[in-house]
């Protein structure tokens, strides 16, 4: 009986997911195909319309289907550039699903192929996690590109150099900001940037909100990466001394940038539609941060912001409520990210740089809903004593739940001993486990 | 049941849109707890899984291009500079010997100005005036209190003088946490040790007079030698103006194979270690294997013994080219890796680590303490000499909790190392004699559990026995000592030691049970 209802709603639900499909290939050269490039993580996987050729045949002619003009036109004037795509892509997706494994949403993937997108129908809508899905694929590719520009993959980027000393002016900065010596290759976190903002934001050129907002979400995404590097130092001199010191710069790891966006999710500002199409121009100087950034607009247009000025200006912005923009290099433009979101409270401020901003509430994400990509909280597993979103109580949305036990085996009580072996027993107890009915 | 509750569920198919936004408010607001947890969930997870190496994905092209040759481009401006200005004060020496009209005051400064111009043209931080005035005041400091302690007192100034520096290290060490101090303690470490030198030669009579201002002043900032060393005594300092020393090809030769040493060993510890390493760890995915982890304590030992030949080696070529010798031999040799990285025993490496800081320690600390025994407990003597030594080893590295518990450990190992090594000579005085002079009197070195007959397989055997373990011991050891940067200052103990006890502190117990055998021998 259990057995037939569950067929039941399958063919039902692929039915829909057909038709929903159909009818959206048919506008798919229409406002989403800029995140079709997110396919490209799967790429590599057997699926049903490329036949099961190994290699990297495969994975180009799949994946460039999935591709804008543009974008097909970056990887080729990169060779070596789409693997890193590829390899930031499934990075972002293991980490939105690390963020999100205890949430009712648990950041699933369908099958690329069946919707041509990667993340499911929740990206047509303006929520919360569509910003968090954004703003970490495009932190995955900044992160990936520069890591494979240090690592000599890509063949167009040459190492980065502009962190070698520098002139007198970077002298007098902030205390703490340190010059260095190094001529050699840091993780080219400027290539990876520029490049991400010609790659990721490619499909959104037009002028409505939700194209701002993905533009500000990519955006946050690579400002994370950008300002988390890290400097690396070796000392060289008598006895632990440092006299001879030795840096280069390095990227954060990834599951550091998926934190400070996961607490950027939590702490999302919604923002809406304004008077001149949901977008203002910055005029008003009542706004310490619009003053900044003013100031910032003044300077030559030519200069290339530093990496030390980017990181000095953050921290004045205190993280939060930051205005300045880095510019220059981008595909479309310089106006394209030049615009400032409006809070839907007009009593709080107005998201900063780093921050996410959503368009409209989530849903509850409790029940499968096939027009929006929501699989439901259906057979999920939860937590029976916990209070929070992975407890019982939430996660499967009053519906209650089942108990089952089963026999896990460990390796536990792993100890050094004398000399020299690890050893590992191996514990095996039952485990109670609830899945939401 | 089962078919009850599945419409309950799917009752509201109708009206989707009800529940689709039927926002929980406690969905979003829940957000603080779990956010704490999470945090602690993943602080516990990074400490566990060790971030992969800078360097392990490059193939060995990819090393080249981007390490090797620009981590040899940007240390090669301050050494090249520095090499440069040696080559330049020596020039200047063999013409004003020559002229024999230039007054020697001139001298002393113009190895003074070789010996700081290249920390001022390669100054880091921007602020020239502060890192001179460190580097300046500090030889006045101890000028002026070496003066006063001459004077006022008679015949304890030089301990006197000793205990004040010594504590101004410490100060300095505990009170200013800046790169600053990272940047110049070797420099005023050298300078110390050279201050107390003079006292103690002073007092002993080897040193006839109080050398004068500008003496005082090239000594203790001579040329090549201000930033990494080696320690130069006072009659080494001055042969450089006085005697010719003799130039063959041979020696420019050494000469440059030493510089090729040198910057040898610095690629070595900057990347070419880890990568070496990064590639076999790769290989093998057990991580918790005894292999994986004695390799990477190696590993994190061996960058830091590289990265001390390369400053022994750059040292010893610039103390050569100024020309500043010792009567015996014409050039300072600091280091000899093949002793340390084959340790038959730890006291070589304690003594050729460094030798002309061993050289001081031993002649200022050891003989000066032992002088002061009771001469019927000869060996409680010993034992509280060696303890000052390593005691005033740490307190020059401004009792620094990492270097101070390597020296410590070190002391002990080498005791301990000793006392087997002399029981057994004793016990089997047919097979093994404890000392056996070496045949070259003139160094009046020792090679340790020497045999009558050399061929004895238990001789080879125990012999490498300590070898193998004394280097388990220094991987040990050197593991603790971090050369990156942000890590030197602001841990916890517990930071600091972690290396130690991830391996649950193995060594010192090995240490432990052969004390106790040393014992039952």
């Amino acid at each position: 009986m259990k057995a037939t209802i569950i067929i039941k709603t399958i063919v039902l639900m692929t039915l829909v997911v057909d038709e929903i499909s159909r009818a959206y290939a048919k506008h798919r050269e229409g406002k989403y195909k800029g995140t079709h490039w997110w396919g490209i993580a799967k790429a590599g996987e057997p699926n049903n319309l490329a036949p099961m050729t190994p290699g990297l045949m495969l994975m180009d002619t799949t994946s460039l289907t999935l591709l804008r003009n543009k974008q097909r036109r970056m990887i080729r004037e990169h060779p070596g550039v789409l693997q890193a795509i590829s390899r930031g892509v499934n990075m972002a997706l293991q980490e939105c699903q690390h963020q999100f494994r205890n949430r009712r949403w648990n950041c699933s993937t369908k099958n690329f192929l069946t919707g041509k997108n990667l993340f499911g129908k929740i990206v047509d809508r303006g929520f919360r996690e569509t910003a968090f899905i954004y703003a970490i694929t495009s932190a995955g590719v900044t992160h990936a590109v520069s890591r494979a520009c240090a690592e000599g993959v890509i063949e167009t980027c040459t190492c980065d150099t502009t962190h070698q000393r520098r002139g007198p002016y970077i002298q007098n900065s902030v205390p703490g900001v340190k010059d260095w010596e190094w001529g050699g290759c840091s993780d080219n976190i400027d290539f990876g940037y520029k490049f991400a903002r010609m790659f990721v934001d490619t499909g959104e050129r037009g002028r409505s909100l939700r194209e701002k907002m993905n533009l500000h979400n990519n955006e946050a995404g690579r400002m994370h990466v950008q300002s988390e590097m890290k400097q690396e130092c070796k000392c060289h001199g008598m006895s632990g001394s440092c006299t001879v010191k030795t840096c280069w710069m390095r990227l954060p790891i990834f599951r550091s940038i998926g934190d400070n966006l996961k607490d950027r999710f939590d702490g999302a500002s919604r923002v809406m539609v304004g008077n001149a199409g949901g977008l203002r121009r910055l005029r008003s100087k009542d706004n310490a941060q619009n003053k900044h950034y003013e100031q910032q607009q003044s300077q030559d247009p030519q200069q290339q912001p530093q990496l030390e000025q980017q990181q000095q200006q953050q921290q004045q912005n205190g993280g939060g409520g930051g205005g300045g923009r880095r510019r220059g290099g981008g595909g479309g433009g310089r106006n394209r990210y030049n615009f400032q979101l409006k809070p839907y409270n007009p009593e709080l401020k107005a998201p900063g740089t780093k921050d996410l901003v959503y368009l409209e509430p989530s849903p509850g994400f409790c029940e499968p809903n096939p027009r929006l990509g929501i699989l439901g909280t259906h057979g999920r597993a939860c937590n029976e004593s916990s209070i929070g979103v992975d407890g019982c109580d939430l996660m499967c949305c009053g519906r209650g739940y089942k108990t089952h036990q089963a026999l896990v085996s460990e390796r536990c009580n792993c100890t050094f001993l004398w000399c020299c072996e690890v050893k590992c027993s191996v514990c095996q107890y039952r485990k109670t486990i609830n899945t939401c009915l | 049941m089962d078919r009850q509750q599945f419409p309950l569920s799917y009752g509201g198919d109708n009206d989707i849109g009800d529940y689709l936004y039927n926002f929980p408010a406690d969905y979003y607001e829940l957000y603080d707890d779990q956010l704490e947890d999470e945090n602690q969930y993943y602080q516990s997870n990074t400490e566990t899984h060790d971030e992969p190496s800078f360097w392990s994905n490059l193939t060995f092209h990819q090393l080249c291009t981007q390490c090797v040759v620009p981590a040899v481009g940007s240390t090669g401006n301050l050494l090249g500079t520095t090499l440069i200005l040696c080559v330049f004060f020596r020039l200047f020496i063999v013409i004003c010997n020559k002229i024999k009209i230039v007054p020697e005051a001139i001298l002393h400064t113009v190895c003074a100005i070789c010996g700081i111009l290249p920390l001022i043209i390669f100054h880091e931080d921007g602020d020239v005036y502060q890192l001179l005035l460190q580097i300046i005041l500090y030889p006045m400091f101890c000028y002026i209190v070496s003066i006063i302690c001459i004077l006022t007192l008679k015949h304890h100034s030089s301990i006197v003088f000793s205990i004040i520096i010594l504590f101004t290290l410490f100060y300095r060490e505990c009170f200013t946490n800046d790169s600053k101090w990272q940047k110049t303690k070797s420099a005023h470490m050298l300078m110390s040790m050279k201050a107390m030198a003079i006292l103690f030669d002073i007092q002993s009579n080897k040193l006839r007079k109080f050398p004068s201002v500008p003496q005082y002043t090239g000594y203790m900032m001579c040329a090549g030698t201000v930033y990494l060393g080696p320690f130069l005594t006072f009659q080494e300092y001055s042969n450089a103006f006085l005697f010719s020393v003799n130039w063959n090809k041979t020696k420019v030769c050494h000469l440059i194979w030493k510089i090729i040493i040198s910057l040898l060993c610095f690629v070595l510890s900057i990347c070419v270690v880890d990568w070496l390493f990064s590639q076999h760890l790769s290989t093998n995915n057990k991580s918790n294997s005894i292999i994986n982890i004695f390799l990477t304590m190696y590993k994190q030992a061996l960058e830091f013994r590289t990265g001390h030949y390369f400053v022994a080696y750059a040292s010893t070529v610039f103390a050569t080219v100024c020309g500043y010798h010792s009567e015996y031999n014409s050039e300072i040799l600091v280091t000899r890796p093949l002793i340390m990285e084959w340790p038959r025993s730890l006291l070589h490496v304690v003594v050729h680590w460094n030798a002309p800081m061993h050289y001081w320690l031993k002649k200022y600390v050891f003989e000066e303490v032992l002088k002061y025994g009771n001469k019927n407990k000869k060996h409680r003597n010993r034992f509280i000499a060696v303890g000052t030594t390593y005691l005033v080893s740490s307190l020059l590295h401004g009792l620094e909790r990492r270097l101070s518990a390597v020296l410590l450990s070190l002391a002990a190992y080498t005791y301990v190392e000793h006392q087997i090594r002399t029981k057994l000579a004793s016990r089997f005085p047919n097979t093994f004699s404890y000392y056996a002079k070496n045949k070259d009197s003139r160094h009046n070195s020792k090679t340790y559990l020497g045999s009558p007959n050399q061929n004895n397989w238990l001789f080879w055997s125990i012999n490498l026995m300590f070898t193998i373990l004394n280097i388990i011991h220094l991987a040990y050891l050197g593991s603790i000592v971090d050369m990156s940067v942000d890590n030197s200052h602001n841990t916890t103990y517990q930071e600091s030691f972690a290396p130690w006890s991830r391996v649950s502190y193995f060594s010192h117990f090995i240490t432990l049970v052969m004390f106790f055998i040393s014992f039952i021998l």
